[in-house]
């Protein structure tokens, strides 16, 4: 499975955790962006990355293998 | 991620009775929380820190977490105490953690009483260390927290501890986060996987797609939400299980334990704010222009959102308004007054329908709302409205919205709606009398055109008249010159033929509407979902692939629902052109797509589609299990045995004859034969395309009898008629099974005449299997099977590799046919339970000679010792000779274990009456 296609699996708020992350933003940003103290941004990311190298190495829909039409 | 649940291979229905099953679902397993559990055991195990809090909302199962870590530690070999904090014991000083306590002195004080508890505790463990669950940290008396702090800061207790997000807890509790202490965890919803995975765990089968996505857009994820529904529905009997598949039936309502549980989250409600929530509740998502529009003050919304009721989110331009949870809506809805109800119809349709520039949606949200208030809107809005509601197929809705534009006023549109909304409910009486008397006013072409399209299909397939129907498009025809016009009728005369089985004549029918550029893009589209079906059948899967792909690409991008239709049905032939063209993984992409947005869409006449095809493909791939679990869903959203429409039909059908393939590809003969049954039993005309599409399924059934020679025959049948009727594709599947039946010779001189007729790399790989399994070429099947491996065609590649194994042993490559035999033996092990002749020398023993096991299997198959002397013209005393020496081989005492050995599991042996109907090496053998 691709990034796009698990991000899309994974719980709304762990998704939107990683992507916050990924962009740069620090923990009280992600916590204030997802309404969650800041100490509890660092466990949220780690199960959120947990769950998404398990999507990662599981097979499934590519994005990029969509044939044409 | 998750903790696996194997359905497709599980017995269905396991935790119900067939029916209605009442029975209370209890012990649902834990799915989807192997890495909080991880998490949890990490922090246990490191030392790092002194307590983990699990936060979440209620349900959302952190209590299950916190007991699955006590669990764990216990099993670890810690003591563990499990405390539960309430309102109930909040006012009394150490109330939650009273019975952790030594016996109380009279004047003791706080202080006295933190000291002694922690010795008293480390005594409890005995020198094991301690681990304290305590449930509802927030709720905890400010003694028993700082107790539970004291217990923590001094290392006497490693504390697991839930509480709800976003309500305060006492500042010991906080401290143990905020001071680094503890870790907080937030604890999320499952994701709609998991929520998938859950429901079939706990209820022990396999669920239908359509009730998976309900249950997890109601529950969102809720463990406790989606428990009580699944309890409501299985104790009112809407939750049922049927033919092996869990379904639910008819509208989805809270039970009056979930209405109590939701009562409690959302609280007392000022009338104002329960206006508001009623208003949403009846209409959402709403714009916030709208809520606006009825009067709703901002500040109403904003307190609704604080209070935890209401959720916003943008959109566009503007805001979209949710309630907090779907739950919510449905206890909401289910209290509000009949008269209210009305009120609140009334004033969503004016809100909404106030506004320019209406989307198709909004339009028939509007016209939906009119009917429940019983207001009658204009007319013009109520036909807009069921001219959607055809497109999307809900025949039913648009047959109501028809009706009551012929209240407001009669209206030709609306009367042409109705007509087509009637032959898609299978009404089609009263739809022939509706559409005779219109095509007798029609004014111009193009409504002679429109009228005769639904006629003749109504005709054809309502009325179960073809001539009837076929005559009804010459009539017009001869009357209409308008090209455009006359492509439209040409399209159904393609579906006619397609259906009938005349597939090169269904696409000397479609060419000219194919090749004119005038005619609208959604005949087109009809036209080419039609033409690539005819193609796979002619064999020509390159072009029918390349036919579904010129089509897609005229859906407009930003298509609507009407759209989206015409888009399912050309992309899932595209599917199966793949499939036929040997690329299986872009068909198997392109299924899951087209699947997951016929269920976004919560279309069940598409979600049929894709899972028929998703089960075509499973059988293709050898995932045999997992076929049968799509093709199942595929019938059992259709809705059982009363097919009204003519396209569901067709689908009912092909997932009939593919289960019956199924079945009988999994020695399960009888279940063939009852699926068989069920197709026959599909009411309307014979569908003669099936008497050969995908292939001779009859003679799998017969295969699966015993029957091998009959069932090479029938295949052979299948292959004629296939030839008969211009179908090389058709032919070429029938040929190869009769190859795989054991009768490569009969198959291989007309195949070499195909070669030049068919297209794709699956079909020169079908035609030099058969020809290598002639030509007994062990090495050429070798890398046959390698070749269909490659494609993902397990099940063909582990008869190959099975029929090289034999091959090798004839020629005495003792270890090449051992190799090979492993092979074989790893794809059929993926094969879910797959029993074909072909497989069947796996399971014979090694260590014989050609001519030992020439005659032992003919023993195995019940034949005497004189009956084999006669068959190979040798003396009686030969035979009795070699089988002796069989017996002494493999150690049996005579003909019954002998048997035993050559008997595949659940398939039977090859009857050894017919020398051209023995299994594959055996005939290689003979050549």
């Amino acid at each position: 499975m691709d990034l796009a296609a698990a991000l899309d699996e994974l719980p709304e708020v762990h998704a939107t955790a990683i992507r916050l992350h990924q962009a740069g933003v620090d923990a009280a940003g992600i916590a204030s962006e997802l309404g969650i103290e800041a100490e509890a941004v660092a466990p949220l990311l780690r199960v959120a990355e947990a769950k998404l190298a398990s999507l990662l190495a599981t097979p499934g829909p590519s994005r990029e293998a969509m044939p044409d039409g | 991620m998750r903790v696996g649940v194997d359905v497709a291979n599980r017995s269905p229905c396991l935790a119900g009775t067939r029916g209605g099953a009442r029975a209370i679902v209890t012990n649902w397993p834990l799915i989807g929380r192997r890495e909080e559990l991880s998490l949890i055991e990490h922090s246990l195990s490191t030392g790092q820190y002194r307590g983990l809090l699990l936060a979440g909302a209620p349900g959302v199962g952190k209590t299950r977490l916190a007991r699955e870590a006590l669990a764990a530690a216990e099993a670890a070999g810690c003591h563990t105490e499990w405390v539960v904090a309430s309102r109930a014991v909040a006012a009394i000083p150490f109330g939650a953690l009273a019975h952790l306590l030594p016996p109380a002195e009279d004047n003791s004080a706080h202080l006295q009483v933190l000291q002694q508890a922690g010795k008293w505790m480390a005594e409890r463990a005995g020198g094991r260390r301690v681990v304290l669950g305590i449930d509802d940290a927030h709720m905890l008396d400010d003694a028993s927290a700082a107790l539970l702090f004291h217990l923590v800061i001094n290392g006497i207790a490693f504390v697991v501890g839930t509480l709800p997000t976003g309500e305060p807890a006492p500042g010991p509790v906080t401290a143990l986060w905020k001071e680094a202490l503890a870790e907080r965890l937030e604890i999320q919803a499952l994701a709609r996987a998991e929520v998938g995975e859950l429901i079939e765990a706990a209820l022990g089968g396999p669920v239908e797609g359509l009730t998976k996505e309900r249950l997890w857009q109601l529950s969102h994820g809720n463990v406790l939400y989606l428990r009580e529904l699944v309890r409501g529905g299985r104790q009112a009997g809407d939750l049922v299980c049927s033919d092996g598949m869990w379904r639910w039936q008819g509208p989805v309502s809270a039970s009056p334990q979930l209405a109590e549980l939701i009562g409690v989250r959302i609280g007392g409600m000022s009338s104002v704010r329960r206006d508001l929530a009623e208003l949403v509740a009846f209409g959402e998502p709403l714009a916030f222009r709208v809520l606006t529009r009825a009067g709703v003050p901002a500040a109403d919304v904003e307190a609704a959102e604080r209070a935890g009721l209401l959720s916003t989110e943008e959109a566009g331009s503007d805001i979209r308004v949710r309630l907090e949870h779907p739950l919510f809506g449905e206890v909401i809805r289910a209290q509000t007054p009949q008269m209210r109800k009305r009120t609140v119809y009334t004033t969503l349709a004016e809100a909404v329908g106030s506004a320019d520039g209406l989307t198709s949606e909004e339009v028939v949200r509007i016209a939906v709302w009119h009917l429940k208030a019983r207001t009658l809107p204009e007319s013009a809005l109520l036909v807009a409205a069921a001219g959607w509601a055809v497109a999307a197929l809900d025949y039913q809705l648009a047959e109501q919205l028809c009706r009551a534009a012929g209240e407001a006023g009669t209206s030709w549109s609306a009367e042409r709606l109705l007509a087509q909304a009637l032959v898609g409910q299978g009404k089609a009486g009263p739809a022939e009398d509706l559409l005779a008397d219109q095509l007798a006013r029609a004014r111009t072409g193009a409504e002679r055109a429109e009228i005769v399209s639904v006629r003749a299909l109504n005709l054809h397939w309502g009325l179960n008249q073809p001539e009837r129907a076929s005559a009804v498009l010459d009539e017009a025809a001869a009357r209409i010159e308008e090209p455009a016009q006359r492509a439209s009728l040409a399209a159904i005369r393609g579906r006619f033929l397609l259906h009938d089985g005349c597939c090169p004549q269904a696409l000397a029918v479609l060419d000219p509407v194919l090749a004119d550029p005038y005619v609208p893009h959604r005949v087109v589209l009809e036209a080419m979902a039609t033409a690539t079906m005819a193609l796979i059948a002619c064999g020509r899967s390159d072009d029918a692939v390349a036919m579904a792909a010129r089509g897609l690409q005229l859906v407009p991008p930003t298509a609507g629902e009407g759209w989206l239709l015409a888009l399912d049905a050309l992309a899932a032939t595209q599917a199966i052109a793949y499939l036929w063209s040997g690329q299986f993984a872009a068909a198997a992409t392109l299924a899951e797509s087209g699947y997951q947005r016929a269920l976004d869409g919560r279309s069940p006449p598409n979600v049929a589609l894709w899972a028929l095809v998703r089960g075509q493909l499973a059988g293709a791939s050898g995932a045999m299990s997992q076929a049968s679990v799509w093709l199942r869903e595929a019938i059992a959203t259709l809705g059982g045995p009363t097919l009204l429409h003519p396209y569901q039909r067709s689908i009912a059908r092909a997932g009939l004859d593919a289960l019956a393939w199924v079945a009988a590809l999994t020695a399960d003969p009888a279940g063939a034969q009852a699926a068989l049954v069920q197709a026959e039993a599909l009411a309307g005309p014979p569908m003669r395309l099936f008497d050969t599409w995908p292939g001779p399924i009859r003679a799998w059934v017969a295969a699966a009898r015993g029957e091998i020679p009959a069932a090479a025959d029938l295949a052979l049948g299948t292959a004629a008629e296939a030839r008969r009727r211009g179908q090389p594709g058709c032919e070429l599947i029938a040929l190869h099974d009769v190859a795989r039946l054991g009768a490569p010779a009969r198959a291989a001189t007309r195949l070499a005449e195909l070669d030049a007729m068919v297209q794709g790399d699956l079909a020169s790989l079908l035609i030099r299997h058969v020809q290598a399994l002639e030509s007994a070429d062990a090495a050429v099947l070798d890398e046959i099977a390698a070749s269909f491996a490659a494609l993902g065609a397990n099940l063909l590649a582990a008869e190959a590799s099975a029929a090289a194994a034999g091959a090798h042993r004839v020629a005495g490559r003792v270890g090449s046919a051992a190799a090979s035999a492993a092979r074989a033996a790893a794809l059929a092990g993926t094969c879910e339970g797959a029993r074909t002749p072909a497989l069947a020398g796996l399971h014979e023993p090694a260590g014989l000679t050609p001519r030992e096991l020439e005659i032992a299997r003919m023993a195995a198959s019940g034949l005497s010792s004189r009956a084999i002397a006669a068959r190979l013209v040798v003396a009686v005393r030969t035979v009795d000779n070699a089988l002796g020496q069989v017996y002494a081989k493999l150690r049996v005492g005579g003909r019954a274990e002998l048997a035993a050995i050559f008997t595949v599991p659940g398939y039977p042996p090859a009857p050894a009456s017919s020398p051209a109907m023995r299994p594959a090496h055996a005939a290689n053998q003979a050549g």
